[in-house]
């Protein structure tokens, strides 16, 4: 498992994997939006947590189709399947290095976009907080839609399709609690535990609808 | 005759009876294309072969 | 295929394609013109329903929008309800149902926004609001046709199947949490700008004519639903047929 795990993250690494790749995508979005709302610095303070969310999420389901091609491809997918370890497993672990590997990173540059949205130390920390929850969500999730479009030579865009509904609460309440933190009548925590709810019980229902994908697309 | 707001409740009924006749209308037409399509397939002489499933 | 033998239950009877097909094809004509009948009553009613004192001519949407509305969740249920019977059952109809339904409930959805919006003009003002119901009839209609854009995807049958079923059903575990969630968003972010329609009790003037038209829409996508099902039984039929041919063909 743990072999698996970091054999992912170093794949990840390497220049043309997912990590790079999503970064600067995230990066792409936040510079576009001074230039489609104008540069006016308290509406960009204001829309930041919302942009910054949604660049997270564009950018994390960007990376999603590559979850299982590559192993696709070259076979090894079907060696994890045939192995001894249950499959939703298998998938819960190479769904979390990813996160790790494209994930993290975004999180980790949060602050630096949140300095260009012109957005209060509060909010950048808030923003960062409701990403660390929020976007193994949509990996999770994510892996489901890998799952069914890993046969299919044209997966990408209807991964987007089909995963979008499905990342609305995770939004709703990720921008919620991020600006729960900065408004003042919003509260802060209630959206936020929603938001951990949420993550744990995809962490359970992706890789199990994933696995299950997998194995039946196998055979 | 539907008072003022028959800019509103005229399209809205037009576009009902557009969507569900055009349900209906293409059900009917997918089923006679398939009907001839099968009538044609059986002309050529390709029989269906006796499966479990289909005689059960 | 021994099962299908040994089981005594009658959900299994109509797992023969042919023997569906011999009950569906009788029943189709029947259902269709109770339909019409119970539409021209509807309508009927509708139109001599009186004028309401607060929406005025206006309440003549709403016969034609609730219901579409109502259907347009029916239809998912039904499909989620056949999700489950092709992965747990592998009832060899199950998924021939679930595609079937497919187009009924996105034309409806549409319907229900269509209409709803039509409706909401005139009322409100704005032709659309991010209203939390709006939002999540919205979502409803992309998820189906993110399912329609996922069968024209794949070519494998069983797979296509496979992968309809499953993501039918996460689709359905979802609806009510983006439901849930988008009630949410709304108190959060618009404070009842908007003044929702909704009267405790409706007056038994619209609520009649609103039951009769339900019934009609309701028995209307059951008819369309069998139609749907045996143009897909026979497109499965011309298919095996087609590659018969074709190997008979080859083998020649």
């Amino acid at each position: 498992m743990r072999a698996l795990f970091l054999r992912e993250i170093r794949l990840a690494g390497r220049i043309g994997g997912g990590a790079l790749t999503g970064l600067l995508f995230f990066l792409a979005v936040i510079t576009l939006v001074p230039f489609a709302v104008g540069p006016d610095l308290k509406l960009l303070a204001r829309i930041g947590p919302a942009m910054l969310w949604t660049g997270a999420l564009l950018s994390t389901l960007l990376g999603l189709d590559r979850l299982f091609q590559g192993e696709r491809e070259d076979g090894s997918l079907d060696l994890l399947l045939l192995g001894e370890y249950p499959v939703a497993l298998l998938v819960f672990v190479k769904a979390l290095a990813h996160w790790v590997a494209t994930g993290l990173p975004l999180v980790l540059a949060t602050p630096v976009f949140g300095l260009m949205m012109n957005m209060e130390p509060a909010a950048i920390g808030a923003v960062m907080a409701t990403l660390l929850v929020g976007t193994p969500a949509i990996t999770f999730i994510g892996a489901m839609g890998a799952a069914v479009t890993v046969t299919l030579a044209r997966g990408g865009l209807l991964i987007a399709i089909l995963i979008l509904p499905l990342v609305i609460p995770v939004l709703v309440f990720g921008v919620s609690a991020a600006y729960g933190a900065v408004e003042d009548p919003a509260p802060f925590w209630p959206p936020f535990m929603f938001l951990c709810a949420i993550t744990l019980f995809f962490s359970v229902l992706g890789p199990l609808a994933a696995g299950f994908m997998l194995r039946h697309a196998a055979d | 005759m539907f008072g003022p707001h028959a800019a509103y409740i005229i399209p809205s009924y037009i576009v009902t009876v557009l969507v569900i006749g055009g349900l209906v209308i293409w059900s009917v037409m997918t089923h006679r294309a398939r009907l001839a399509e099968l009538a044609k397939l059986e002309k050529q002489g390709v029989q269906r072969r006796a499966r479990n499933s289909e005689n059960g | 295929m021994s099962e299908t033998a040994i089981r005594p239950a009658s959900l299994w009877d109509f797992a023969n394609p042919t023997r569906f097909l011999a009950i569906a094809g009788p029943l189709i004509p029947i259902l269709g013109a109770i339909t019409a009948a119970l539409f021209a009553a509807g309508l009927w009613m509708s139109f001599n329903a009186p004028e309401d004192y607060q929406q005025g001519h206006t309440v003549l949407i709403m016969f034609i929008h609730v219901p579409a509305a109502w259907l347009a969740m029916f239809c998912y249920s039904v499909m989620a309800v056949s999700a489950i019977g092709s992965l747990v059952w592998r009832h060899p109809l199950a998924d021939v149902s679930i595609r079937a339904a497919l187009p009924i409930g996105a034309a409806f959805t549409l319907l229900a926004l269509v209409t709803g919006s039509l409706w909401g003009k005139p009322m409100w003002g704005p032709w659309w609001v991010w209203d939390a119901r709006l939002t999540s009839v919205l979502v409803l209609f992309i998820v189906y046709l993110g399912l329609m854009a996922l069968i024209r995807a794949i070519e494998d049958p069983v797979i296509a199947a496979r992968s309809l079923a499953i993501v039918t059903l996460v689709g359905s575990i979802n609806i009510p949490i983006i439901k849930f969630s988008v009630d949410w968003w709304n108190t959060l972010h618009q404070p009842a700008s908007v003044s929702r329609f909704e009267r405790p009790a409706m007056d038994a003037a619209f609520l009649y004519p609103l039951l009769v038209m339900a019934l009609a829409y309701t028995l209307l996508f059951l008819t369309l639903h069998l139609m749907n099902m045996r143009n897909e039984i026979y497109r499965r039929r011309i298919r095996t047929l087609r590659m018969q041919a074709a190997r008979q063909a080859e083998g020649a």
